[in-house]
């Protein structure tokens, strides 16, 4: 960033409201259609990946009750990438049914993957690894909640 | 997490940002200018806080999000009256953090706009945002901050990490 000698605010609101449907605001929104048309695909590419990048870490953080497979980003990125599964599986040295399997969540993520797809799609490869942690928790969490009734009390009294 | 600096000590504090909760909606009778109750019940927009970890009840700045026609807008940023000026305020990177957050969702969105965050300045603030976070004046008071200059400010107020 440029260093100006810009002044700092004086006051909290630091901005206005945008005057959408008006002539002006569509005159804007085509200097900034021109602007996305200017984008390289590499840099478009970039950007959407990024986006799924972002879209994993909030999924992440978010307390969302909708559960979304490691396995669903990974097809995500195929698709973004336009790389088709059977490709990308040969790629990786996995077969096919596998990282089918892999996908739908009936084959888990193991540390290695996580490594490669990390390395491949620049995120962190723990990611992988604690959306699938995180999905398998809330999973037996909702399924054996009765079976989970111990307390650090009757351990210790017992 | 994120950080702010507090201007006091000049160390980083732990924060956070919020989907905003009308509990803990800030007033004008703090010496808000607009009333953050309302604007979290409007239909089509966001609001979000900031907050310190250790001080969950002050809000330090609240920002409203909505998207028209696909493109991001910044409808509304504002900082706590005890945020302002260069010299008195308790906490610096406020600002920072949610036009770095703003730039982040804009990412988020889909479409030809994904990257762009818009918004409306203040005519006395449109060389601020500029210099300080690289936005590109387009059209009267309308500007826009592009893939590029959102990623920098990611990784300087979202990405920061203690050394």
């Amino acid at each position: 960033m440029k260093k100006d000698n810009y002044i700092e605010p004086s006051n909290g609101v630091l901005t206005s409201k945008m005057d959408i449907g008006t002539n002006e605001f569509k005159e804007f929104q085509a200097i900034l259609l021109n602007k996305s048309r200017e984008r390289s695909i590499t840099q478009k590419s970039e950007i959407e990946l990024l986006s799924l990048k972002f879209e994993m870490e909030d999924y992440f953080e978010s307390e969302e009750q909708e559960v979304k497979l490691p396995g669903e980003f990974l097809k995500q990125y195929l698709k973004t990438l336009k790389i088709p599964q059977k490709r990308f599986a040969n790629y990786i040295n996995l077969k096919p049914s596998n990282l089918s399997k892999l996908i739908k969540g009936e084959r888990p993520i193991n540390y290695e993957l996580a490594h490669i797809f990390g390395n491949l799609f620049d995120n962190d490869p723990l990611l992988w690894i604690e959306i699938q942690a995180k999905n398998e928790l809330k999973k037996i969490s909702q399924t054996r909640k009765n079976d989970f009734h111990y307390s650090l009390n009757d351990l210790i009294n017992k | 997490m994120i950080y702010i600096l507090d201007t006091l000590n000049g160390k980083l504090v732990k924060a956070e940002i919020l989907v905003a909760e009308r509990k803990d909606a800030p007033s004008k009778r703090d010496g808000w200018n607009f009333n953050w109750i309302k604007l979290i019940q409007e239909e089509n927009s966001k609001v979000y806080f900031l907050k310190t970890i250790e001080s969950p009840k002050s809000v330090e700045g609240a920002l409203q999000l909505k998207i028209e026609n696909g493109m991001l807008i910044m409808e509304l940023l504002e900082i706590a009256p005890h945020n302002i000026g260069q010299e008195n305020k308790k906490y610096d990177h406020v600002a920072g953090c949610l036009i770095a957050f703003a730039c982040r969702e804009s990412i988020k969105i889909d479409g030809v706009y994904m990257g762009f965050l818009t918004f409306v300045s203040k005519t006395n603030l449109i060389e601020w945002y500029t210099g300080k976070y690289g936005a590109v004046l387009a059209l009267g008071r309308r500007m826009y901050i592009d893939y590029n200059s959102g990623l920098k400010l990611i990784k300087e107020y979202l990405e920061r990490k203690l050394i």
